[in-house]
């Protein structure tokens, strides 16, 4: 076979002149970062953030089932409260492992399964509120209500059912029983998902067996990537949807109903959380700060680290729920910064991370043309 | 000729080279050739027209990224085609870069990014989906009439990509890939699990299907997607949907009534990713070059028997077409334009900023 160094055209920057005749570039540095760190790699974020991220989920979700289950048998007002706690701790499970964005998630219905958000029609509001004032008892028992929209499955539906209206939700056993049911829902999708990763020839397997070649996964490079694309996913995700798009482009267009979680007054708790996890991500043993250093782009690992710091620390500081924020005058310089921030990380990890490692998926590679 | 904009900043840009140390090899120095591809710049699509020393001559904005280039057989115009599912089909003038007409995709349709003409450049055929159906057609249009559309008619199968005229003058070869889409879902693949990819023949003139040559049962996931047609027969690029353990081979020929696939080693296999992007005969028809952007390669093959004969590392490698020399083709590859033989390999340019797309065209 001929030499695959034999030529290689790279991809570094020229001006558009005359390169001069007969010239052959030299080999890139792509493909000199041993296979076996990126297994390293995707084998540390696995067992250190995923499997952990999925697991609480399913604890959390069993811990909240149970939790309405002694609410709704016996209502109290001390009760209430712990439901509603114990709701916020699914959705921190939840919003830890947001940032998760392939593998078995992805599966059909994908993550909208455990929250359909932004509902940017409405149109899973409706079909919550329709449920709620007909009492449409179809959704009280698993086998119906597994069927039904996401909509009305999912942490979304839960949160409305717990925080909209009024604090008595004690008084009403229908929006009890539903609670209820969805909670219990989440509970086997979650049990689901964890088993999808840990189960026989999982989704685990697919990961750490990448470089033979897996169902999932061409080699390791490229489950290495789906964890980098993950990560700039989740930046995205943040940037656009949590904070841009209830901004609006000036005050006057901001939406405080577009915040995530607005009901329950968590909008910056899941960004933080969301963030948490990219900064895992990159920080634990092995993970992308520890093979950039070990590339020699420490430069790089500690740039990322430090913004992705400041960031958190920014998001710390506010002392109003994002809904508030966004109508706040005086925020608004604040959330813009973070908004800047926040390009300026996804363009990092996007960009410089993914060309430092070697993993930028080139122009062409795009299937289906 | 005119210098346009983007030349002369380059012109003016720094040039840094952040490599190691440049090899030189030797070889004789070419002619200017001319090529168009379409390409990103910045922000911005283009359809350009360049040649081997780097100099632009047409650099056309597009509405959108764009995929083939078609040129007329008079040498007078191109048509560039939008990438699927886009709707857009520029005729743009080869001597003054005017656009002369605007297709549209018909309403309930969209172009797949490839066509041809007639050889009396009369008739221009788009590959195209209907997607209300999901069915594969055929766009013909009348070019005299500013390319009105005079009707569709079936491509045979689903998802038709590139499609070429055969040595006869008169049978369309399409390329389905058998991967249905629909722009509500972008390029989500709504039916991996049925799909049947094909290599039809059609009638151009009475739009008749002769036939439906597949890969056979145990190759449905190999999606045929790219076409060349060679004095003997046609190459076909193609590439697979199937579990990613799997290392398939990518290259079928078309030749006596036949469609089989090249025997492919298992290194190079596993090289190219399960993934060709462009495929082209040299000028003789002895040699097929393919390439595989996601392997970061092109390979060559013999046209004869499909034996592999060797490949070149060229980092997101795609657009591919012979130069008149036998054995030769041009390429591009990232930012880069270049000529390779299956010895050797020059690089010819390199465009500041430039992502070069999948396809490439010599202009004469």
């Amino acid at each position: 076979m001929r030499s695959l160094k034999a030529f290689k055209a790279a991809s570094h920057q020229l001006s558009c002149t005359l390169l001069g005749m007969m010239l052959t570039v030299a080999p890139a540095a792509a493909d000199q970062i041993e296979g076996t760190r990126f297994t390293a790699l995707s084998t540390a974020l696995t067992d250190q953030v995923v499997l952990p991220a999925y697991e609480n989920l399913l604890d959390e979700t069993t811990a909240l089932t149970a939790s309405l289950g002694a609410y709704c048998t016996a209502p109290s007002n001390d009760t209430v409260d712990a439901v509603r706690d114990q709701f916020h701790l699914t959705m921190d499970a939840w919003q830890r492992a947001q940032p998760i964005q392939f593998g078995p998630i992805i599966d059909a219905p994908g993550p909208a399964r455990f929250q359909f958000w932004p509902d940017k029609r409405g149109t899973g509001q409706r079909q919550l509120r329709r449920v709620l004032t007909t009492q449409d008892q179809s959704v009280l028992v698993e086998e119906t209500l597994g069927r039904k929209s996401v909509a009305l499955t999912d942490l979304q539906a839960l949160e409305y059912v717990l925080f909209e209206t009024s604090d008595r939700i004690t008084d009403d056993d229908f929006k009890c029983r539903y609670a209820l049911a969805i909670a219990e829902h989440q509970r086997v999708l979650a049990a689901n998902l964890l088993q999808a990763w840990t189960g026989s020839d999982g989704y685990r397997t697919q990961v750490v067996n990448a470089a033979n070649g897996t169902d999932a996964f061409f080699d390791e490079r490229e489950a290495a990537s789906a964890f980098l694309n993950s990560m700039a996913g989740a930046i995205d995700v943040v940037r656009l949807q949590k904070l841009d798009r209830p901004m609006g482009l000036t005050i006057t267009g901001a939406r405080p109903k577009r915040t995530e979680s607005w009901r329950s007054a968590r909008s910056l708790r899941n960004i933080s959380l969301n963030l948490q996890t990219v900064q895992q991500f990159l920080t634990i043993d092995d993970g992308f700060g520890d093979l950039l250093k070990a590339t020699g782009k420490e430069e790089t690992a500690q740039a990322t680290n430090e913004l992705l710091s400041s960031i958190l620390s920014d998001v710390a500081a506010f002392d109003q729920p994002l809904s508030a924020l966004v109508e706040d005058a005086d925020a608004r310089t604040d959330l813009e910064s973070l908004l800047s921030k926040l390009r300026s990380l996804q363009s990092l990890v996007r960009e410089q991370v993914a060309q430092d490692l070697t993993l930028v998926p080139g122009f062409n590679a795009t299937d289906g043309d | 000729m005119t210098l346009s904009r983007r030349n002369i900043l380059c012109m003016g840009g720094a040039t840094t080279l952040t490599t190691t140390p440049i090899p030189i090899i030797a070889g004789a120095s070419a002619p200017r050739a001319r090529w168009m591809g379409c390409r990103q710049v910045g922000e911005t699509h283009y359809a350009t027209l360049f040649d081997t020393a780097g100099t632009i001559h047409l650099d056309v904005p597009l509405p959108g990224r764009g995929h083939d280039i078609v040129p007329a057989p008079d040498g007078q115009s191109v048509v560039v085609m939008a990438r699927r599912p886009d709707t857009f089909a520029l005729v743009i003038n080869l001597s003054t870069g005017e656009t002369h007409h605007q297709l549209n995709a018909s309403p309930g349709h969209h172009f797949y990014g490839h066509g041809c003409f007639s050889p009396d450049g009369n008739w221009f055929y788009t590959t195209e989906n209907h997607y209300e159906t999901g069915a594969g057609v055929i766009g013909v249009r009348n070019v005299a009439q500013s390319y009105k559309l005079e009707g569709h008619f079936s491509s045979g199968g689903i998802g038709p990509h590139e499609l070429v005229l055969m040595a006869d003058g008169e049978t369309l070869a399409i390329a389905n890939g058998g991967i249905q889409t629909h722009p509500d879902t972008g390029r989500t693949k709504l039916n991996l699990d049925t799909m049947r990819p094909s290599l039809t023949t059609v009638d151009r003139t009475t739009g008749r299907l002769e036939a439906i040559h597949t890969l056979g049962p145990e190759h449905q996931l190999l999606s045929i997607r790219h076409l060349a047609a060679g004095p003997q027969g046609l190459a076909l690029a193609l590439q697979y949907e199937g579990p990613k353990r799997h290392r398939a081979p990518l290259l079928a020929l078309y030749q006596n009534g036949e469609l089989n696939l090249a025997e492919t080693p298992a290194p190079i296999a596993k090289a190219m990713r399960n993934y060709a992007g462009s495929v082209s005969y040299d000028t003789s028809g002895e040699l097929v070059a393919l390439t595989c952007p996601r392997g970061n390669l092109v390979s060559f093959w013999s046209s004869h028997d499909g034996s592999y004969l060797g490949f070149h590392t060229a980092r997101d490698v795609c657009g591919i077409v012979a130069l008149e020399q036998p054995g030769t083709f041009g390429l591009t590859a990232g930012s880069l334009a270049f000529q390779a033989t299956l010895e050797t390999t020059r690089t010819s340019a390199q465009f500041a900023e430039t992502q070069w797309d999948n396809h490439l065209v010599a202009i004469a």
